[in-house]
């Protein structure tokens, strides 16, 4: 068993490697195709002159209009406002006994010339005019040549990462460090097992599944990946837009934004701001935080979480009326910060997680107890392990808690631990990524064995109430990123000697 | 299936207010309702007085409260309905609506005209949403968006006979009115740009509005007292100064035409010759200008000189909206100034005669025609 597992690990390792030295290239597209691709559904040709669409007289930009917006991502059309755009697959197009319009009349079938014609003069083979509705674009005869070999082989995919066979999907891991019990370690042994076991079962629609782990944004889009799921950044989530595949991630750090302007990126708890102000909120409810309070927030000096405290601060400008102060806190600086803090302060805890146990002590020491807030994604702090003057001075956020596991989740879980040998470490951490794969499952099973990204997505898009028995509820719409805003707060029962659940509240994201 | 069952409920309870929509789908033309029916299905209505809608207090693109009766209070109005996540038939009608924009951009600078979009997913549709998605269209022109709460919005749509239960079932409509005013008019919203502008065009007043005065003669009423100018630089009302009483020859012409306008306007000038004495008392020759940007009065001047045009012959110009009322009034209105044609309208307008000239015919025939029309009598 441990052998099979060490050339597990080692073909994993190739594979990664393999990626490293050049990108996969799964897709069966050409390059000339790829740029057609462009065209048809963003209106983007690789000339510099810009493609216009024409209507009644109007032109404009081709990109408000791009052939996918009706014809669909598969060429089959999408009805609206009781208008029916063709399909457009080369299929139907070029019968040759040619095709009959919804209104009765008759064409013949298309050939290149004519389907050239079509796009840009509106006549069909039959030199009938087009639906009023079929813009005629102005194109360079390069993109115009670009498009129609896209046109060849629309509706047979080509998507980024699917084969007839296959099914390539990324995991967006945290780095890998040399602690024996390893984080993206344990994770990577339950996407493993997770895999392995639906390939066993058929797949997704007869495709099998592989799976790209990746620690870095760029890795976005160096593979040929359909789809992502994850810990995010805003790094990632800016790479994930760019590429335009649609990607459930765990959270990401600064405030997530709109669908509008973050089509891809779909998170499943509230952002590590989201999830601070969360607490903030939480202590202002209880008559902790009014406006005199002196509110310190201690950070872990890296980027990603100095760019969270930057916008934590006008938050707190903003809603509070408070200018928090902002200290970066490494392990020397313990001594000293807690000499600065108050008793009667607030403490929102970003530091690093191994310290503020730490910290603590120092604070009891010097005889200060203020309030200590702690967003358990971000950081942790060992709530056993707290000094009793601190007991119902600490309190803990979550967006998730296992009270929303279901014996069947938890069976299921189990059976995955048992059979695949899955580490004992970072379990919370490992339940997180089984709920992420599941409504991935779910969401590529619910999109069907035609795959497109786009109508992914909109899958995504139409989640409302959707319970996987791991995690909260999970509701999506066209602005809506975040799928579950719930936090829920964490404090010490001294009595009982045992954690408690003192609240739940919603993260007020945007 | 499921939600293939709630749009045929849908569709049943609420038949007649997704007329369009279904419409199509039973002639199984879908593809073409735009273009063969709802069209050509042109209707008017009556809005009725809009500030009994209660409080529809709604949010622009940018995130300002505004009442919609403010807006449209005592104005042109076009409205049109989208949603910015509708792929098929919303972007083309914001494109065609930023023409109409273009078109009439002197009307909406001058706040005579309003050109409001109202989101009917006001759910999703955001402000910032909706600015994004304006901006797409690349347009200049002020254009004002709505969304705002979904009940407010809803009765609106409502009275205004555009809801629908499914946005997706949602007709490219679009209304054309004047706020107060009773023929309103209900079009498709892809139709040519071009042809909107006409319709709203018809519902400004002409300005120095001499029309109404208490007349019952049904010409007057007809061709009304509206006022042009002649070349001389003279204003001149249509019916009472340029046409009461006479026979008239009415030709529409610009000065930088190269091609017909000569040869009318010279046969024109051996008219003139022909009927002598009669010019100015019985006969007036009015030359309607289909150019009057270009033709100001200098031009006309000038013009009317290369053909000695004596009394009698009037070279006329005016407001925008005036002069293009009186090529309307004689079928002479064109969308651009090439497009005119070359043909003579001759009337008595004391017996209701009129008789259509060929303008290019010999000189002779067109003489005859003119005496025959001015030898007509009552009796």
């Amino acid at each position: 068993m441990q052998h099979r597992q060490s050339i597990a690990l080692l073909l994993v390792l190739l594979f990664v490697l393999m990626g490293a030295s050049g990108p996969v290239l799964l897709s069966q597209l050409t390059k000339q195709q790829l740029a057609g691709k462009d065209v048809y559904s963003k209106g983007i040709g690789v000339s510099e002159v810009k493609i216009t669409a024409q209507m009644s007289g109007v032109s404009v930009p081709a990109t408000v209009m791009a052939c996918v917006n009706c014809h669909n991502a598969d060429g089959s059309g999408n009805p609206e406002g009781g208008i029916t755009p063709s399909n457009i697959t080369w299929k139907e197009l070029t019968k040759n006994y040619g095709g009959q319009l919804q209104n009765q009349r008759k064409r013949p079938a298309y050939t290149e010339r004519t389907l050239r014609n079509a796009i840009s003069t509106g006549m069909d083979p039959a030199g009938n005019e087009l639906h009023s509705a079929m813009p005629r674009y102005e194109m360079s005869r390069e993109d115009m040549d670009n498009l129609i070999s896209y046109l060849k082989v629309l509706g047979n995919s080509g998507e980024k990462g699917v084969t007839d066979e296959t099914l390539q999907i990324g995991v967006a891991l945290p780095e890998k460090t040399n602690s024996p019990n390893d984080k993206s370690e344990s994770l990577r042994q339950l996407v493993n097992a997770y895999i392995k076991e639906l390939n066993n079962g058929g797949g997704i629609y007869n495709r099998k599944v592989s799976v790209q782990f990746f620690t870095e944004a760029s890795a976005v889009d160096e593979n040929e990946l359909f789809m992502i799921v994850g810990e995010g950044s805003s790094d990632m989530e800016k790479a994930i837009n760019q590429a335009q595949i649609p990607s459930l991630l765990s959270h990401s750090q600064k405030r997530t934004t709109q669908g509008f302007k973050n089509p891809y990126a779909f998170y499943v708890y509230p952002s590590w701001v989201g999830q601070s102000t969360s607490l903030l909120q939480f202590s202002k409810e209880k008559g902790m935080l009014s406006k005199g309070t002196t509110l310190t927030v201690l950070y872990e000096d890296i980027p990603s979480k100095k760019g969270v405290v930057d916008e934590l601060f006008s938050h707190c400008k903003k809603h509070y009326g408070i200018e928090p102060t902002l200290i970066p806190m490494g392990s020397n600086d313990i001594t000293e910060i807690s000499q600065e803090i108050g008793d009667k302060d607030i403490v929102l805890y970003l530091g690093a997680p191994n310290l503020g146990n730490t910290l603590l002590k120092q604070l009891e020491l010097n005889d200060k107890h203020p309030f200590i807030l702690v967003p358990g994604s971000i950081t942790g702090i060992d709530l056993y392990n707290v000094p009793d003057s601190f007991k119902n001075k600490v309190f803990v956020g979550f967006p998730t808690w296992p009270s929303e596991r279901t014996p069947d989740a938890k069976k299921k879980y189990e059976t995955l631990k048992a059979k695949y040998v899955l580490p004992n470490s970072w379990k919370a951490s490992q339940w997180e990524m089984l709920s992420q794969l599941v409504t991935a499952e779910e969401i590529l099973k619910r999109t069907g064995r035609n795959l497109y990204q786009e109508k992914v997505k909109e899958n995504f898009e139409t989640l409302f109430q959707y319970a996987n028995g791991l995690s909260p509820a999970l509701s999506y719409d066209l602005n809506r990123r975040v799928g579950s805003n719930l936090m829920y707060i964490i404090g010490f029962d001294s009595a009982k000697s045992q954690i408690k659940l003192i609240t739940t509240l919603n993260s007020p994201e945007n | 299936m499921k939600k293939f069952q709630l749009i045929i409920i849908a569709l049943l309870l609420l038949a007649p207010l997704s007329l369009v929509a279904q419409k199509a789908k039973h002639k199984g033309g879908a593809c073409c309702a735009t273009k063969e029916t709802a069209a050509n299905e042109k209707s008017t209505f009556s809005l009725g007085d809009m500030k009994d809608i209660p409080n529809v207090q709604l949010t622009n693109q940018y995130g300002q409260d505004v009442e919609f009766f403010d807006l449209i209070e005592g104005k042109v109005v076009a409205l049109n309905f989208i949603f910015t996540s509708c792929k098929t038939i919303c972007p083309p009608m914001g494109a065609n609506f930023v023409q109409l924009q273009t078109l009439m951009k002197d009307r909406v600078e001058s706040s005579e005209l309003v050109m409001l979009t109202v989101s009917i997913d006001p759910q999703t549709d955001t402000p910032e949403r909706l600015k994004a998605w304006s901006e797409k269209f690349e347009t200049e022109v002020d254009w004002t968006l709505l969304t705002g709460d979904k009940n407010d919005i809803n009765t609106l749509l409502k009275k205004l006979e555009v809801y629908t239960a499914l946005k997706e079932e949602h007709a490219p409509v679009i209304l054309l009115g004047k706020e107060g005013g009773e023929n309103w008019v209900r079009t498709n919203g892809l139709a040519n740009p071009n042809e909107l502008a006409k319709t709203l065009n018809g519902f400004f007043e002409p300005k120095n509005d001499t029309r109404t005065g208490s007349t019952s003669n049904p010409d007057e009423m007809y061709f009304t007292n509206v006022e042009l100018m002649n070349q001389h630089g003279e204003n001149m009302r249509l019916y009472a100064d340029l046409m009461k009483d006479k026979v008239v020859i009415v030709n529409p012409f610009f000065t930088e035409c190269t091609g017909v306008c000569p040869i009318m306007s010279a046969t024109l000038e051996k008219i003139q010759e022909h009927l002598g004495d009669k010019m100015g008392d019985e006969v007036h020759i009015i030359s309607l200008t289909v150019d009057y940007e270009t033709d100001q009065q200098e031009e006309l001047e000038a013009y009317s000189k290369i053909y000695h045009a004596e009394k009698g012959w009037y070279f006329m110009t005016g407001a925008k909206e005036n002069i293009e009322f009186a090529l309307h009034k004689f079928g002479k209105k064109v969308e651009n100034r090439e497009g005119h044609d070359s043909v003579f309208l001759v009337g008595n307008v004391k017996t209701k005669l009129w008789k259509k000239v060929n303008g290019l015919a010999n000189v002779d025939e067109i003489i005859a025609e003119v005496d025959s029309v001015i030898a007509d009598s009552l009796e």
